[in-house]
């Protein structure tokens, strides 16, 4: 395996009396899109700055391409960024801004305005060069601070939540290019939002922060499909959580857990599903911090360690995605719980079901079919297939 | 579509014709010294009680006046170097305490006001103290740096006042995009907040030339300076030629600040105009 | 202890480098000409005068104990009435100007703001010099008195606390007039339009919610008049002819005529000490040092 074009190595940043951010560790491969996601205040934009060089790890390494960065100036880093409100220079114009970081390096005139011309085509903004900055759109500024990024052809593009000035309608429209723009091009992207739906259109993978710490790293499917903590499963999508003991690890992988709710059944995760996610350097590099002693230190460690909690007693949660409630009007034979309608929404091309469980807990259902949906008022079983249930150990 | 709405805003009639002569009142007041200085310049008569003629010989007596010549080549001087090292200094100190703490750093940003509040007579009187301790012999040096002292915190706040409408990230971009610090400053910073470091050189330049009485406790026997010459004939009594050197400078400065207010108004009035054709270009 | 480690910030070396070169001149030019200048004062003031004006080195609490002199005390009562007056006088002539102001279309009351500062940012020793000749025995005001037959003999207008009043308030009115203005320029008319509407006379709206919503405004004008007035001593040397002795005069006098150091520096540490006080309570109540620029 290639050696990670960047790689953070129990990274950990204080300012003053506040972690921001806790022992994080990342690999970014060659030429992915990586999406680092996370509500504000989570550290993702600090983590970022460590990237670029704006910030400085108290502690733990960044290296890129295997080579240490510390001490290394922003100026000296093979990385561009895109700012958040664009950063544009407004004393310049739009071909002067975009031809800033080959003047910088004394590239010759001619040169720099040949690139800058490449890079106006690739951002489709011919024509634009002599235009001031005051005089483009919110979109047109974006497309500007994407080609002075790109001008320098840097190893890895930093974007901090790029399209959050936009409306709706662009921000769409940009999430799609800059995707496409990323695969012509083939450079590393890390992008940093607290929008789950633009991490989960752009990205080959997401790192989910929280509060400091990296909470998950998967493929968009993964992270939706498999939330490895609780605070993934209810930040990404919607989420019902149960929350109960192991009564029982049947033979078939099946698992009885007794909820409040009433008795369910799961299916035991396999240890490659533990295994993803976790957020591990895959080539451990110079693991001497001494808080990590005892610590798992490999990914297949991580997993043994997790799957060996799940026996008889140990209390989980469950989470279950809205359209993976079954639903029932007749007493079905498997295990199950019952809750009464409250409310019954049509939106298109689902139907949402509200309902109060036993113990008094709201559950939201989505379904295709609105007649299979009982009425506001009635009372219905519910259950899930083992299958679809996600197990989350905390 | 604002103006209308104000140009409503008088009570009635009665209110903005009173409003009016108010404030024709006070202008009169406020402009009927210097009118009647003027107008006394030119004067043939030794008083200025009745107008006896017009003529220009007291101006014509004051360009061959070969001292006053001199003093007023002293002053300008003064007043370059003041307004340099001000600007350059409030400058750099603006910007570098817009981005740095450093412990006791807050207590500097308070003792940089001081000169702001503090009476002339007293930093004079501190300044005075201070040479005189060391040994350093009072002259142009002297009063450079006073005024200099006063000057300071002029520049230090209408420069962070424009660094604190200037979006920070542009200098991380600029660094971002390869260029080190120096290079930034003079190539994005300098530039973003040049109206702001213009403004703070012009009012320390106008300062400094109407500086009397810091400059009068710095300056040695031989040194003069074109307000303390001034205060130093007023005293002896009134004369036409104050009048007409008064007249000079006030007439000379006032046609600087009016260019100058007038420029900027032109440079702001070009600003809004590519603003208004970006607004149209948006809808 | 490892984790104050931890905890440290790192800057990188250069970064240090740049931030000393920014903030390096102007820090070393503020502790050495501002800091230590303001403590050689207050050292000084501790200390005896000697013969002829030499400062021997001996601690004493005399040159304080001195100001409590009724005829200086006197003085610095002078002083605070003028600052009083020079300030009544700028905020009941100031704030009309202000809403004046106010009403004008926005372009026209910049000018009018220009047209107010002007003269004094031209050259405020020159107005104080052309009211020397307007309020003069034989001056513009008496002979146009005189003239229009209101008086028989000319009044004495200049050399006394009058005319350095009337001095202060044509130096500090236009600084004064600027916050009012911008106080009140930023006051929603809808209050206003409320309090009518809800039957307060026009008076009564007035003071009950004009003037308290736009007292920040009056008390920046008034820091802005009533400081600068207890040092100035010019105003009152030219337009108060020596008769009308203000501290900043009694300071004056004691670095020139009385040759008494020690005494001048008290008294600047007195004067200095009341107005930082001033300062204080207005930084406090939420008051910006950069407004006062």
């Amino acid at each position: 395996m290639a050696v990670p074009i960047v790689q953070l190595v129990n990274v950990d940043k204080w300012f003053e009396e506040d972690h921001i951010v806790k022992n994080c560790s990342l690999d970014i491969e060659e030429g992915e899109f990586l999406t680092i996601l996370g509500p504000s205040g989570c550290g993702k934009t600090t983590m970022l700055r460590m990237i670029s060089g704006f910030e400085h790890p108290t502690g733990g390494q960044i290296l890129f391409a295997g080579s240490d960065m510390a001490g290394k100036e922003p100026y000296e880093r093979d990385v561009n960024t895109v700012f958040q409100n664009y950063a544009l220079f407004p004393n310049m114009n739009v071909a002067d801004n975009i031809g800033y970081g080959l003047k910088v390096k004394k590239v010759p005139k001619e040169e720099i305005a040949k690139r800058v011309e490449e890079m106006l085509s690739l951002v489709r903004l011919e024509g634009y060069g002599k235009r001031r900055i005051n005089q483009l759109s919110g979109g047109q500024k974006q497309r500007v601070a994407i080609a002075r990024a790109l001008i320098n052809r840097p190893k890895v593009l930093l974007l901090d939540e790029p399209l959050g000035a936009l409306d709706m309608k662009l921000r769409k429209q940009m999430q799609i290019e800059l995707k496409s723009l990323q695969k012509q091009l083939g450079i590393t992207f890390v992008f940093v939002t607290h929008d789950q739906e633009e991490a989960l259109t752009m990205s080959d993978r997401i790192a989910v922060m929280s509060e400091g710490v990296i909470e998950q790293i998967g493929t968009p499917y993964d992270i939706y499909m498999d939330p490895k903590t609780r605070f993934v499963a209810t930040f990404i999508g919607e989420s019902n959580i149960f929350e109960g003991d192991i009564t029982e690890v049947k033979s078939d992988r099946n698992m009885v857990v007794e909820t409040k709710e009433g008795t369910m059944l799961v299916e035991k995760p396999d240890e490659m599903l533990v295994a993803e996610g976790y957020s591990v350097p895959t080539s451990v590099v110079n693991l001497t911090n001494a808080e990590l002693e005892g610590e798992p230190k490999t990914v297949a460690e991580h997993a043994a360690r997790k799957l060996s909690h799940m026996e008889s007693g140990q209390h989980i949660s469950i989470c279950l995605r809205p359209e993976d409630i079954r639903v029932s009007l007749a007493e079905p034979d498997v295990p199950h719980s019952t809750a009464v309608a409250k409310d019954k929404i049509f939106i298109g091309d689902n139907t949402r079901l509200i309902a109060e469980t036993a113990s008094g807990a709201i559950i939201k259902i989505s379904h295709p079919d609105r007649e299979d949906l009982p009425e506001p008022g009635e009372r219905f079983y519910y259950y899930c297939d083992p299958k679809d249930a996600v197990v989350i150990l905390e | 579509m604002n103006n209308e709405k104000r140009e409503n805003s008088f009570r009635s009639n009665g209110w903005r014709t009173a409003s009016y002569i108010y404030l024709a009142v006070m202008l009169v007041l406020l402009y009927s010294p210097v009118v009647i200085m003027i107008r006394f310049s030119f004067n043939d008569s030794r008083t200025n009680v009745v107008w006896q003629g017009f003529t220009t010989k007291y101006y014509d007596k004051l360009f061959h006046d070969a001292n006053l010549w001199h003093i007023f080549f002293v002053t300008l001087f003064i007043a370059v170097m003041v307004t340099l090292i001000g600007t350059v200094v409030g400058t750099l100190g603006a910007v570098g305490f817009s981005k740095t703490r450093f412990p006791g750093s807050r207590l500097i940003e308070d003792f940089i006001y001081f000169p702001l509040v503090l009476p002339e007579i007293v930093l004079g009187i501190a300044l005075l103290l201070l040479f005189n301790f060391n040994g350093i012999r009072l002259g142009i040096p002297t009063i450079i740096i006073g005024d200099t002292t006063l000057v300071l915190p002029y520049v230090f706040v209408t420069v962070k006042a424009r660094l604190s409408g200037m979006d920070p990230s542009i200098e991380e971009a600029s660094i971002d995009l390869g260029a080190n610090r120096m290079y930034t400053f003079f190539h994005i910073t300098l530039p973003a907040i040049m109206p702001g470091v213009i403004s703070g050189a012009f009012m320390s330049f106008s300062l400094v030339l109407d500086e009397l009485i810091l400059t009068s406790f710095l300056a040695d026997a031989a040194t003069v300076t074109l307000p303390m010459k001034i205060y130093s004939m007023i005293k002896r009594g009134i004369t036409p030629e104050i009048n007409a050197l008064t007249t000079i400078i006030f007439l000379v400065v006032t046609a600087g600040v009016v260019v100058y207010l007038v420029s900027s108004e032109m440079v702001e009035r070009k600003q809004r105009r590519v603003e208004e054709r970006r607004g149209e270009a948006a809808e | 202890m490892e984790k104050n480690n931890i905890k440290k910030q790192k800057h990188s070396k250069r970064e240090t480098a740049s931030r000393i070169i920014m903030c390096g001149p102007i820090t070393v030019w503020t502790v050495l000409f501002i800091v230590l200048p303001v403590a050689l004062l207050v050292f000084m003031s501790f200390l005896t005068k000697g013969s002829l004006g030499r400062i021997e080195y001996r601690f004493t609490l005399k040159n304080y104990a001195e100001i409590f002199n009724p005829a200086y005390l006197n003085v610095l009562k002078e002083s605070v009435l003028i600052a009083f007056w020079t300030t009544l006088v700028t905020i009941l002539l100031g704030y009309p100007l202000a809403m004046v102001m106010s009403k004008l279309r926005k372009k026209t009351s910049g000018i009018v703001a220009i047209a107010i500062m002007l003269p004094l940012w031209v050259s405020g020793l020159i107005i104080t010099y052309s009211l020397v000749i307007m309020l003069n025995s034989s001056g513009t005001v008496n002979s146009f008195l005189m003239g229009l037959g209101i008086i028989k003999h000319p009044l004495q207008l200049l050399y006394n606390s009058f005319a350095v009043i009337v001095g202060m308030v044509y130096m500090f009115m236009p600084f004064a007039v600027l916050p009012m203005y911008s106080s009140i320029e930023k006051l929603d008319p809808a209050v206003i339009e409320a309090s009518e509407d809800l039957g307060a006379s026009p008076a009564r709206t007035f003071f009950k919610v004009q003037l308290p919503l736009t007292s920040p405004g009056i008390f920046a004008a008034i820091i802005l008049t009533f400081i600068p007035c207890i040092g100035y001593y010019m105003i009152a040397d030219m337009l108060g002819g020596g008769k009308s002795m203000l501290i900043g005069n009694l300071i004056y006098r004691q670095f020139t005529v009385s040759r008494n150091w020690p005494f001048g520096a008290a008294l600047s540490v007195v004067l200095a000490a009341i107005i930082l006080i001033m300062v204080r309570i207005y930084t406090s109540r939420g008051g910006s040092m950069d407004d006062l620029a």
